[in-house]
């Protein structure tokens, strides 16, 4: 699964976030044991980056992304963060913060290839894991055209 | 052309990409980033402002990325 940019490789990561209008980034970040990327709650001023505008956030997000942490290809590499803070424990714990605190959760898995390359899948314990949440999954895979 | 403008009517950026559908490579190469770099780039300021796949954007050639409303939700540049 090589791709043809310049750097001759495949990109993948992935992000998971917690969002609502009544989350406490702590909550998930006490839940999970994982500081988060980014954070903020609603009504929250923040910076989107080094060049944006103060933005005020219209619902809570906690977010957490592979980016940075590994250069692996694989997707399964990169889910192995999200089943190390998902163990069983936590899993049901933020369940329960979910439930009560009507908040949702979002994993997505980014994937860039070669003009031949075959996408991945996401595996089924990934799928039975983040079902138990629940979790919405969402894919964004693409090859050089 | 749709243009962000400045507080004495000057031109700060024009929109770039506006349409519902992945970006192309036009705009990769308007911002001078490879192709993977804008998609990798857009799919995190999309997450961080808990927008999904059928979510739209706004692109401006500074590379501001706005939703679908032109609030302000991050920056290409700031993704690299």
């Amino acid at each position: 699964m090589m791709s043809s940019d310049q750097s001759g490789m495949t990109h993948t990561f992935v992000t998971f976030r917690v969002a609502g209008a009544a989350l406490e980034p702590e909550a998930v970040t006490n839940v999970l044991k994982v500081s988060p990327t980014h954070a903020y709650r609603k009504g929250e001023t923040y910076k989107p980056g080094r060049s944006g505008n103060p933005i005020t956030a219209r619902t809570g997000v906690w977010y957490f992304s592979t980016d940075h942490l590994s250069e692996s290809p694989a997707l399964g590499e990169h889910l192995t963060y999200v089943r190390k803070f998902l163990d069983d424990q936590r899993t049901y714990e933020l369940h329960e913060l979910l439930r009560g605190e009507h908040l949702t959760a979002t994993l997505t898995c980014f994937w860039h290839g070669g003009h031949n390359a075959t996408p991945p899948s996401v595996p089924g314990d990934i799928k039975d894991l983040l079902g138990k949440l629940p979790a919405t999954i969402e894919t964004d895979f693409a090859t050089d055209e | 052309m749709l243009a962000k403008m400045g507080m004495e009517g000057n031109v700060l950026a024009n929109v770039i990409w506006d349409k519902h559908a992945s970006p192309t490579n036009y705009v990769s190469r308007t911002l001078g980033i490879e192709h993977w770099k804008l998609r990798a780039a857009i799919h995190k300021i999309k997450a961080k402002a808990n927008l999904g796949p059928v979510d739209d954007v706004i692109i401006y050639d500074d590379g501001t990325v706005t939703d679908s409303a032109d609030n302000e939700i991050g920056n290409i540049y700031d993704e690299l």
